[in-house]
């Protein structure tokens, strides 16, 4: 019936008509694809992290106080997931709404670059949107700082709500301290100098024998510049961009980064590193980080201190509910960051004094989304106060009214909660980045230069002078840029 | 070096019986006493340390020096190749949070990591996915290769330089180049498609994947094809044609068979490339193991947004790369089946 | 084969048969060049519709102002602005392209940023330096495996290994190798006297380890490619230079290179462009601040965050410009072959 050369078979002994048919159906198969794969009805699609999708379990908690509050019981939440850092579920975002797909829904955004999908129109203007009520508690209760970052720049509006900050904090082992003979009573509430932080931290290492005084993170990446660096500078009353009032509007700005606060932080931060040896040293600083910090991020830094090697750590709040998990809970405390200069010393105003960091993550709404409706009620049933503490309560994730934290029962809820005092003071000093459309690339010049400085590779004048040139340069080059 | 330079011969046999000349007609020896009383050889073995009788050995039986030379070689390289992944190895057993000072042994010994890929992400999933994506590309690339690799290597046609550099320009872009008018052109609805897809794009479709890794990848087959189809000597073609083979026919039964080196190379190293492959997988799909995901998106999901599950990691890649060792194990057969001894009786 | 081909086209095929057939017939009779234009269409229309469209996109792009904020992209047409801007480093990029100024004494170039921040000789010192080691000891993996001996498909399959690995882990394994706690890579190399304490950070110290990273996983490649060239000469050749008493050296020279210079020039060729646009492995091991690369400025310019796709499209076509004028040394060579390409 078929001919015979049909039947002769190749190489790979199998049949060629045979072999041919399974590779076309793989082929077409593979490339037509499967059915479509929409969201059920009713559903609200969001794209957030790992952590975020298990709270948000069909069957939890946070599902139920969310209908509580409010949401309509025909709506859920399903959140899609991908790679968890930062910088690839901004890239994620940006192509997602760059080709205007429909899903997902909501995005989860991180409060340090929300601005710029503001100002590229890929988000929703929630002042159209959201109640008067929820609206008012934003604008009234909401940590000020946070909102900042989910407003447009220009017009004020509101873009995205806050889901939770975060706040850079100095966690320590308390255990340590009060081996060495100090009384740490007053060590979450009262910041002390940094001059202080450096004497105790080698104390407290020679009296205990670990490794390291300190850990913090400064390799060259994001989080040199938005957090640690800035935090370090803020303390001593320095800005980039000449104090608060112009964060987020980029152009033609001031640049203050090559001022003697400044310099005087990347010494301390040499002298922390190399001790009086280092020829940029500051007098009366001791040696209490190792060179690796570097080479740190986030993770790097904690290993020592989890493996219970470190006096003092620099670090977000999720690593001591990380260390309560090990069953090192008693023996860890959180303090304030210590500061360089006090608050009525600084050079601009809202600066000195203890400051922190300010990160955590907002919720958009897609514009090209088919279920805004859906997704509004979800935004309005994640500002009620219940599914904030409910949130607080299964991740840890700060609330954005911060003041709630004064009522929880750490017993009942988490032992981040037991730092409420703290992380309240952090809140009220949280110094947020300045995040511009063109803060990516002025972040990467900064955290080449302050890595540079801090390995010793140039002298801070040095490279703050070049660091001023190349933030002038990019001010000027955005600022020509011709915009309707 | 031995004091006694000198030629192999068989039985000591010499020029003139004296034992002073070497075959070539040279000395021999250059003792102090001119030989006369160490003439041969294997007399003066007993003065050489060990070294100079290897050294001897070997200049009288160079099989030897290159069977040495390519054990030590091989041996480097083994190790060289294989260290590494015994590191990662390592790595993988290692308990989480232990991460410290892995020289030979882990930190530690925890199997279990090697299930725990599997309750922490549904990995097999991303593995599946993977395969599949790389199999489809492999077969279109060398379908579509394979025609181009016979019209550039055996045929002679105007414009056949210009459309070979064309051909070649695009490896010379990152892939970077082709993402942003792609984005659009996969994410841009085609009525044709919205029965099978809802959104009637093909994002989130394997096709979004398959389509543009072929065609970065194409350049490189065509290339490999074209050098190893145009070293068929066109005797064994046309003895083919004469028999009443189509032209195609020709390709697919005389040139692909007696280039199986070169085209089992291009398979395995397309597939391998293609399962690998990171950059249109991330872009091109939202991630979820049910919307095609490949391998990499599930390596990748051991990282949180701040911690790094290394031995996790570590060990999803080792398991990864099981099928791909597979794959190689088989391909590599066709890969030296080297042309048949006697096949060209020019 | 003739009596199969006679009876499909004989008496009982069925209508398939014959209308497969027509085509067949019609397709023996183009003439060559027809035949070959015919055989380059499936692959020029892929080409054409994921590769040169999606190219002439992007240069269209790369001559448009950027626009950071705003609903639109981008802005005017302003034809190559961006090009010069990228070449003089006037560009919102942290990366450096080249940073070079001409200076009136010896050497008569001045570079304003050590050679290793700038993405242009970071590119080409990587590939000519990796490509050089690959090949050499991808020959020599090569010559092994092209032996007899047992066990020699495991050696195989050890050798081809590391070229399985993706990218991230090659990355991750080297990263772990000289992070401070974890691995031994750093005390090792400080107890030879070759790197820093911090190699990580350090612009030199990470280039070689991205150096090394990348031989050991590339040199796979060049041995596969250059096995299966060997494996294609006919071992004929060989018996017969051996009874005419030619030398190891003398053969290797005299039949083994000149026929498997082909594959040896494709796998280079290849290999050069492949080094030229390295990226992930820079990503996942030291990062792009350490050690720039031409595609790590693509990308940045990319997908940094800030929307400069204007000056991403002229980077990536500068990149292009950069690995074609360098391997347009491969395509002069090629013209020597015994292939016969030209």
């Amino acid at each position: 019936m078929v001919p015979d050369r049909c039947e002769r078979t190749t190489s790979l002994g199998v049949s060629r008509r045979s072999f041919v048919a399974a590779a076309s159906a793989v082929g077409a198969g593979g490339i037509a694809g499967c059915l479509g794969r929409g969201a059920e009805e009713g559903a609200v699609v969001a794209y957030g992290d790992t952590d975020f999708q298990d709270i948000m379990d069909p069957e939890g908690e946070l599902h139920q106080a969310l209908w509580d509050a409010g949401l309509d019981e025909d709506i859920t939440v399903s959140v899609r997931t991908g790679p968890d850092e930062t910088e690839q579920r901004r890239s994620a975002a940006q192509s997602a709404l760059q080709a205007e797909r429909s899903q997902p829904d909501l995005f989860m955004m991180d409060s340090g670059w929300t601005i710029p999908f503001i100002l590229r129109e890929q988000t929703v203007n929630l002042e159209d949107r959201l109640s008067n009520e929820t609206l008012g508690l934003i604008e009234n209760e909401y940590l000020e700082a946070a909102v900042e970052t989910a407003r447009h720049p220009e017009t004020g509006e509101l873009h995205a709500l806050p889901l939770f900050p975060d706040f850079g904090t100095m966690q320590y082992r308390e255990d340590l301290a009060e081996d060495a003979g100090y009384d740490t009573e007053d060590w979450g509430t009262e910041p002390m100098s940094w001059q202080e932080f450096s004497e105790v931290a080698a104390d407290v290492r020679a009296d205990s024998g670990v490794d390291f005084g300190f850990t913090t993170q400064a390799a060259a990446y994001e989080g040199l510049a938005c957090c640690t660096f800035n935090e370090v500078i803020s303390t001593w009353g320095g800005a980039y961009f000449g104090g608060l009032d112009e964060l987020f509007e980029a152009g033609g700005r001031e640049v203050t980064v090559d001022e003697e606060p400044v310099l005087d932080a990347i010494r301390m931060m040499r002298t922390f590193v190399r001790g009086q040896d280092d020829e940029h040293a500051l007098e009366g600083y001791e040696q209490i980080a190792p060179t690796a910090i570097v080479q740190y991020t986030e993770e790097d830094a904690r290993g020592p201190f989890a493996g219970g090697n470190v006096v003092m750590h620099r670090n977000w709040p999720y690593s001591i509910a990380i260390a309560h998990d090990d069953g090192m809970g008693d023996q860890v405390g959180m303090m304030p960051m210590p500061y360089g200069v006090e608050e009525d010393e600084a050079a601009y105003d809202g600066l000195g004094g203890t400051a922190a960091a300010l990160g955590g993550w907002h919720l958009t709404l897609n514009p090209a989304s088919e279920n805004q409706e859906e997704a509004t009620q979800v935004l309005e049933a994640f500002a009620t106060e219940e599914v904030m503490l409910t949130v607080f309560e299964v991740q840890g994730w700060i609330p954005p009214i911060v003041e709630l934290l004064e009522d929880v029962d750490p017993e009942e809820i988490g032992p981040v909660a037991e730092y409420a005092e703290t992380i309240e003071i952090a809140g009220e000093n949280a110094v947020p980045r300045p995040v511009t459309d063109i803060w990516p690339e002025q972040s990467a010049h900064i955290y080449q230069e302050v890595n540079a400085a801090y390995r010793g590779v140039k002298s801070p004048e040095e490279a703050m002078a070049d660091l001023a040139d190349r933030l002038e340069a990019s001010e000027a080059d955005v600022g020509e840029q011709d915009v309707q | 070096m031995s004091p006694n330079d000198h030629e192999p011969t068989d039985d000591g046999a010499d020029r003139d019986g004296s034992g002073r000349y070497r075959p070539d007609g040279g000395p021999r020896s250059r003792l102090a006493d001119g030989g006369t009383a160490l003439g041969r050889a294997e007399d003066a073995e007993i003065e050489r340390g060990p070294f100079s009788r290897w050294v001897d050995r070997s200049i009288q039986n160079p099989q030897r020096v290159y069977r040495a030379m390519f054990y030590v070689a091989a041996i480097f390289f083994l190790f060289t190749t294989l260290f590494p992944f015994y590191w990662l190895l390592m790595v993988a057993l290692t308990p989480e949070g232990q991460l410290q000072d892995i020289v030979f042994t882990p930190n530690g010994f925890n199997p279990g990591a090697f299930v725990e890929v599997f309750q922490t992400l549904p990995f097999h999933w991303y593995m599946f996915n993977s395969f599949v994506i790389a199999t489809a590309s492999t077969v279109l690339v060398l379908v579509v290769a394979s025609l181009a690799g016979y019209a550039f290597g055996r045929l002679e046609f105007p414009g056949k330089t210009p459309m070979m550099l064309l051909v070649l320009l695009v490896s010379f872009f990152p892939p970077a180049a082709f993402f942003i008018p792609l984005n659009d052109l996969f994410n841009t609805p085609v009525s044709v498609l919205e029965p099978v897809m809802s959104d009637g794009t093909l994002y989130n479709t394997p096709g979004a994947m398959v389509m543009p890794i072929s065609a970065i990848f194409m350049p490189l087959a065509i290339f490999i094809l074209t050098t190893f189809y145009a070293q068929i000597p066109d005797g064994l073609e046309d003895a083919a044609r004469v028999e009443g083979t189509t032209r195609l026919g020709a390709l697919f039964r005389v040139i692909i068979p007696l280039s199986a080196p070169g085209v089992a190379t291009a398979g395995v190293l397309t597939f391998i490339a293609v399962y690998n492959e990171f950059f249109f997988s991330f872009l091109m799909t939202d991630g979820q193991p049910e919307n095609w995901a490949p391998i990499l998106e599930g390596i990748l999901g051991y990282q949180g947004q701040y911690e790094i599950l290394f031995n996790l990691m570590a060990a999803s890649s080792i398991i990864g790369v099981l099928p791909v060792a597979i794959l190689v194990i088989v391909a590599q057969e066709k890969i030296v089946s080297g042309l048949t001894a006697g096949a060209l009786k020019e | 084969m003739s009596s199969d081909t006679d009876a499909a086209i004989g008496g009982e095929t069925p209508e398939r048969e014959r209308t497969g057939n027509a085509v067949v017939n019609w397709m023996e009779g183009l003439s060559e060049a027809a035949y070959a234009y015919l055989l380059l269409i499936p692959s020029f229309l892929l080409l054409a519709f994921i590769a040169f469209y999606p190219l002439l996109m992007t240069f269209v792009m790369s001559l448009q102002e950027d626009r950071t904020r705003g609903g639109e992209t981008l802005g005017g047409f302003v034809g190559v602005e961006n090009y010069v801007d990228v070449l003089t480093g006037d560009v919102r990029l942290a990366q450096q392209f080249m940073d070079v100024s001409l200076s009136g004494a010896f050497p008569f170039v001045e570079f304003g940023v050590p050679l290793l921040q700038q993405a242009l000789f970071v590119t080409l010192g990587f590939a000519v330096i990796s490509v050089f080691f690959e090949t050499v000891f991808g020959f020599g993996q090569a010559l092994i495996l092209d032996q007899e001996f047992r066990g020699r498909r495991w050696v195989r399959v050890a050798i081809i290994l590391p070229w399985a690995v993706p990218i991230v882990i090659q990355g991750m394994i080297f990263f772990l190798l000289f992070q401070p706690e974890v691995g031994f890579g750093t005390d090792l190399m400080q107890w030879l006297g070759l790197f820093g304490p911090n190699p990580l950070a350090d612009s030199q110290d990470a280039f070689v380890i991205v150096l090394v990273a990348d031989i050991w996983k590339s040199t796979a490649f060049m041995a596969l490619l250059i096995l299966a060239g060997l494996q294609s000469v006919d071992r004929s050749l060989y018996d017969v230079a051996k009874v005419a008493g030619a030398s190891p050296w003398k053969r290797f020279k005299l039949i083994t290179l000149p026929l498997i210079l082909p594959a040896l020039l494709v796998a280079m060729l290849f290999r050069t462009m492949d080094a030229m646009r390295v990226y992930g492995l820079i990503e996942s091991s030291v990062g792009c601040t350490t050690v720039p690369s031409l595609t790590c400025m693509v990308v940045e310019a990319m997908f940094g965050g800030t929307r400069i796709f204007g000056t991403a499209a002229a980077v990536a076509f500068l990149t292009a410009l950069v690995i074609g004028l360098f391997i347009s040394v491969y395509i002069v060579l090629f013209r020597d072959t015994e292939a016969g390409f030209y």
